[in-house]
């Protein structure tokens, strides 16, 4: 009996070597397919030659992607499980919450996909980076790209003239549509110096803010959206004459700030820009007394 | 100055209304328009103000709009008004074509004159849509001799009313008639027009059939060709009668 | 009551409202800051910002709003002699928006900024001559209140087809706002736009006055009293689209307010038509300002749209109206 038992286990053992094994040891994809956004970005950095086929039709649109025009060297997609299926690839990359019908069927039909969740500080950007690496096996590029982000990034860091200065800023987009602290938008503030007046109205998640709230709150600057075509009063508020007043400088969130990828540089740099002018103006101001 | 119509002439819809209608009104004289339903008497009228498209001429309408409210009078078949307006309101409206002209202590003269000619005073205040038939169309004719317009046209004031309101009404347009007023009155009432006209014009498929005194326009072959009926038309001392008395065609 | 009493009466509480609207927001300052900041604060002051570039223009849109509303209202009543009409029953209001948000969308109107308010104008216009033929042709109210409602019906799915449309993700939700009406937020620039047309409205309505009191007899009768019924239908059309259109175009379609507002001063001016013009005017103001204040407290930081608050006044109304007109047509 116990000659059985031990060699029982020894198959078992032998059997969950070789299943945690096996990942490893398998080549990387060849067909890779991005749904989303973000992912299409981070693939179309470090995807191998060939080796990304796909990117959904939003890479392209400018508003929204900051890689539009490299996009138009791929095919696109509108994440419908069935043109996906049939381009045959052997891993779908799609963010946590797109299309879950999509992902699930296409789980059904036997296709890998992974889901990179959102990147709301640069931790989680990183994280991500390397995650795409990994899926893509090119774990070296993906540490190069991080590595010359960094760079870019301290150098804009250096180029902080007052770094214990931390101007008030307020996203304020559509609607009055105040992004919280737990996102994208507010850790691009303050990797530019700057502090976001959500953290002091303690707003964790975005919500809407009354524009008399906005204007009481004195923010330095008052950070709008870029405008879609055609015309809604959700923007238009955000030309209200309240919203110019309300800050001394403005700045508007581009397609630089949509995704967490290295791309956010542009972003930064544009924030540090509005706060040296901020720190130019104080000190005028200061001195003028 | 009164209406002159020469060769007045309605279409509608490709029929002739009226047919080269020729008429003058004299002043003092209250003329009473008689006629079967469709003769036209409406129309002679409302195109005598110029209210209707027509060819020929009328004096009244070749007037500007203001200049003729003044010079004559109109009060249309229509009894409803639209709103619960005082009685002195309603009164007042007939004193529109003079604002500017007449003086505020004028217009108030003329209001209360209309009034009292029409036994209204009592009612000056209450809302016109509390009031009965006979007292709405008084208020009406009140609207009319508010304006004091020297010639006056009403169509069929007095349907509907009770005999009294009818004698009423038409004793007030008489006395206008005396004090110089040129009148005109259509009617369907064809003995009340005969005991208080002092001249009768007998409209017929728009023409005009007859135009005199009440006895020589009701005559027997009138009434047999336009009405189609016999009548008995007689002076007594209380004044001229009239009364249908049967039809001469018994198809209907 | 005298009239004199009424007008000033109106007119106070207009201006009171108008206080109380002034001081009402999330900002929460107190009312002699209010006051103090509106009046002699500094161009960069935070209150005198709130006070004069969001609150402003919020009690003036109100008073606007309120006094096109009521005037028109009264002047449609009094030339129609139905007291069942309104702007926004009638489809005008709607007619007016559909205009606007083919500008807006088609993105005229930021190329010309008054395209915008010549468009609802436009599209009033439109609807006022489809009323006017339908009136003509048939006395009963039951035939212009159908026509007034398939006319809103129709306007009202064209605008949520245009807006649908959209390249614009924020357009198709937006029809609430243009069928519900709100004054969140109005700016000056967009009062700057409205506002001639809106007063060149009230001018020509105000110049009706006399006529439409004389229509009262009907139409024959006013005519003999030497009222030009062409030029005063010109005048109702013109005014109630210019007023209606204009005041559209910026805070979108508030129905009932021009049905109400008449019916409840018509006693009071003894059903003067004339007279009601001025008194709906104020009472428009009135009613608009207080259910401003009514949607700003009961939803503080939402945009609870004006329309939900007078539909809840104005339909049992209109539904009692409807009754009544039953009962003496019948």
């Amino acid at each position: 009996m116990r000659g059985k038992w031990w060699r029982a286990m020894r198959a078992i053992a032998l059997l969950a070597f070789m299943m945690l094994a096996a990942p490893a040891q398998a080549g990387a994809p060849l067909r890779v397919v991005s749904m989303n956004l973000c992912t299409d970005q981070l693939a179309m950095l470090l995807a191998g030659p060939d080796q990304l086929i796909s990117v959904s039709f939003l890479a392209r649109d400018p508003l929204v992607s900051s890689m539009a025009e490299e996009a138009a060297g791929w095919p696109v997609n509108y994440g419908q499980a069935e043109e996906i299926y049939l381009l045959q690839p052997d891993l779908v990359i799609t963010g946590f919450w797109s299309a879950p019908l999509t992902q699930r069927l296409l789980n059904r039909l036997g296709i890998r996909v992974e889901r990179l969740p959102i990147a709301r500080n640069l931790e989680e950007m990183r994280s991500n980076i390397r995650q795409m690496g990994a899926w893509l096996g090119r774990p070296d590029e993906a540490a190069a790209l991080l590595a010359r982000f960094e760079a870019d990034l301290e150098l804009l860091r250096a180029e902080d003239p007052e770094p214990l200065q931390r101007p008030r800023a307020a996203i304020y987009a559509a609607n009055g549509y105040m992004s919280g602290m737990n996102s994208l938008s507010d850790s691009l503030i303050r990797l530019a110096g700057l502090n976001n007046i959500a953290a002091e109205l303690g707003l964790q998640h975005s919500q809407v803010l009354d524009l008399e709230r906005l204007v009481l709150a004195r923010p330095d600057l008052v950070i709008t959206d870029q405008k879609y075509a055609g015309w809604s009063r959700a923007e238009a508020l955000m030309e209200h004459r309240a919203v110019q007043l309300a800050g001394q400088e403005s700045a508007v969130r581009d397609q630089y700030w949509t995704c967490g990828t290295p791309h956010i540089i542009q972003a930064v740099a544009e924030l540090a820009a509005a706060k040296r002018r901020l720190v130019t103006a104080r000190q005028l101001a200061q001195a003028g007394k | 100055m009164t209406l002159t119509l020469d060769k007045l002439s309605v279409d509608r819809g490709g029929r002739s209304i009226l047919s080269e209608v020729s008429l003058s009104l004299r002043r003092g004289e209250l003329t009473c328009l008689v006629g079967p339903n469709g003769a036209g008497k409406t129309s002679l009228m409302r195109a005598a103000l110029g209210l209707l498209p027509f060819s020929g001429t009328s004096n009244l309408a070749g007037l500007a709009e203001a200049e003729r409210s003044r010079m004559a009078g109109w009060l249309p078949q229509e009894r409803e008004i639209a709103w619960p307006v005082s009685v002195r309101f309603a009164v007042r409206l007939g004193r529109l074509p003079w604002r500017g002209i007449s003086s505020p202590a004028e217009q108030e003269q003329a209001v209360v004159a209309a009034l009292q000619a029409l036994e209204l005073e009592g009612l000056a205040d209450r809302q016109v849509t509390d009031l009965s038939g006979g007292e709405r169309a008084r208020v009406l004719v009140a609207r009319l001799l508010a304006g004091s317009a020297q010639c006056l046209l009403a169509d069929e004031p007095t349907a509907g009313l009770d005999p009294a309101h009818q004698l009423g009404l038409m004793e007030q347009f008489q006395a206008r008639a005396r004090n110089g007023a040129a009148v005109l009155v259509s009617l369907h009432e064809l003995g009340l027009a005969a005991r208080h006209a002092d001249r009768m014009i007998l409209l017929h498929n728009g023409r005009i059939h007859a135009d005199g005194p009440p006895a020589s326009v009701l005559s027997p072959q009138n009434l047999a060709d336009v009405f189609g009926i016999t009548a008995w038309f007689g002076e007594t001392e209380k004044g001229p009668v009239f009364q249908p008395l049967a039809r001469l065609d018994k198809t209907l | 009551m005298s009239y004199r009493l009424l007008i000033t009466l109106l007119a106070f509480l207009a201006i009171g409202l108008a206080l109380i609207t002034l001081l009402i927001g999330p900002a929460g300052i107190s009312p002699a800051t209010s006051i103090a900041s509106l009046l002699i604060g500094d161009r960069t002051d935070i209150f005198a910002i709130v006070m004069r570039e969001i609150r402003l223009p919020r009690m003036l849109g109100g008073l606007v709003v309120g006094i096109s509303l009521g005037v028109a209202g009264a002047a449609m009543q009094g030339y129609l002699r139905n007291p069942l009409a309104e702007p926004g029953l009638l489809g005008v209001s709607g007619s007016a928006a559909l205009g606007a948000v083919l500008v807006l969308q088609s993105g005229l109107a930021g190329m010309f900024g008054l395209a915008l308010p010549m468009a609802a104008i436009g599209g009033a216009l439109l609807a006022a001559i489809v009323m006017l033929l339908v009136s003509g042709r048939s006395r009963s109210s039951l035939a212009l209140i159908l026509a007034g409602v398939a006319l809103s019906a129709l306007a009202g799915a064209v605008t949520s087809l245009v807006l649908n449309l959209s390249p614009n993700p924020f357009a198709a939700s937006e029809i609430m706002f243009w069928m519900m009406g709100s004054l969140a937020n109005i700016s000056f620039d967009q009062l700057g736009l409205a506002l001639p047309f809106m007063v060149a409205g009230w001018l020509l309505l105000f110049a009706a006055r006399r006529s439409l009191d004389a229509l009262s007899l009907g139409e024959d009768a006013a005519a003999g009293l030497g009222v030009n019924l062409r030029q005063l239908r010109l005048l109702v059309i013109l005014g109630c689209a210019a007023s209606i259109g204009a005041v559209t175009a910026i805070a979108g379609v508030v129905g009932f307010a021009g049905l109400v507002v008449p019916h409840l001063l018509r006693r009071l001016v003894g059903g003067e038509p004339g007279r009601l013009l001025l008194a709906s005017a104020l009472g428009g103001a009135c009613l608009i300002l207080a259910t401003d204040i009514a949607v700003r407290l009961v939803a503080p930081d939402r945009d609870l749209k004006l329309g939900v608050v007078m539909a809840m006044i104005g339909a049992p109304l209109f539904l009692h109206l409807v009754w009544q007109t039953g009962r003496q047509e019948a």
